[in-house]
């Protein structure tokens, strides 16, 4: 069963399949530092505020995904924002997150050689997060 | 010591290419955390475009003694332009540097080579600029 989006379920949904990936332990070795995502909202699609989530991910481990408030998501240290569509579409496998920051459809804030370093890690987050069946306002 | 001044701007409508926001950042941001490579970079004096094929992009990298302009566009003045996908820009950036040269023999550097091999990335002008080009893939890799 879809699980709505932005709650404390669908969180807790996207880390079980982090901790259930083979991958993101390997490719995420080493790193060091949280995540920060700011979906900015779009009340024709039903989403009237900005939502807020946060990744505590350390040297190849996840320790937590949740709904935060603004200011711990622009606390991290990497902060990624964007239009709920565009969020939307990267969690539906319709838009690659890379490239969506290339087409800058999604910004990223922090250290870019940093996050080039760990590319196949951050992917491997993104393809977790497309496994969960989640379900958007719009839907 | 000798204090270098090096520059990262963007030119007139490259600020709506994500891309070219991304290219600057990383850029100027390897420099500082990597300082071993400025020296490579004040000696790049070229004119590099790219081609982003699946991603419809196209820009200018115009390096010039220790300023880099990111143009939106090809312009005349590449005398090399790479052409590929944004995978394989990304794996550029992330290629291993040893003993001054792309590292060719891991996973990243598969990657690019295969691409090569099967038309995914094409690059003109690098038999002629190769000296320059080897310059550019030490600025860009995020390995020291």
């Amino acid at each position: 069963m879809a699980i709505d989006v932005f709650t404390d379920e669908w969180c807790a949904a996207w880390e079980e399949k982090l901790k259930e990936s083979k991958d993101f332990p390997v490719y995420n070795k080493g790193w060091e530092g949280d995540v920060g995502c700011i979906i900015q909202p779009d009340p024709e699609k039903g989403l009237n505020d900005e939502k807020y989530l946060y990744l505590d991910l350390y040297d190849g481990t996840v320790n937590g995904i949740r709904m935060v408030d603004k200011e711990k998501a622009e606390s991290a240290k990497f902060v990624m924002i964007g239009p709920y569509v565009r969020w939307k579409q990267v969690a539906k496998t319709e838009l690659d997150a890379i490239k969506a920051m290339m087409q800058g459809k999604l910004k990223l804030k922090g250290n870019l050689p940093y996050m080039v370093k760990y590319l196949k890690g951050t992917q491997e987050v993104i393809r977790c997060l497309t496994l969960v069946d989640s379900k958007f306002p719009d839907d | 010591m000798v204090e270098t001044n090096i520059n990262f701007q963007l030119g007139p409508g490259a600020e709506e290419i994500g891309l070219a926001v991304m290219i600057k950042d990383l850029i100027a941001q390897n420099l500082e955390q990597n300082p071993h490579k400025v020296s490579d970079f004040v000696k790049l004096n070229i004119g590099v475009g790219l081609v982003v094929t699946d991603v419809d992009i196209e820009m200018t990298m115009a390096f010039s003694k220790g300023t880099l302009t990111v143009h939106p566009g090809i312009s005349d003045q590449a005398l090399i332009v790479i052409r590929t996908e944004a995978d394989i820009v990304m794996a550029m950036s992330n290629v291993k540097i040893k003993f001054g040269l792309p590292y060719y023999f891991d996973e990243t550097g598969r990657e690019i080579i295969q691409a090569m091999r099967n038309g995914g990335l094409k690059v003109k002008g690098m038999i002629l600029h190769l000296p320059s080009l080897i310059r550019l893939s030490r600025v860009m890799s995020v390995h020291p």
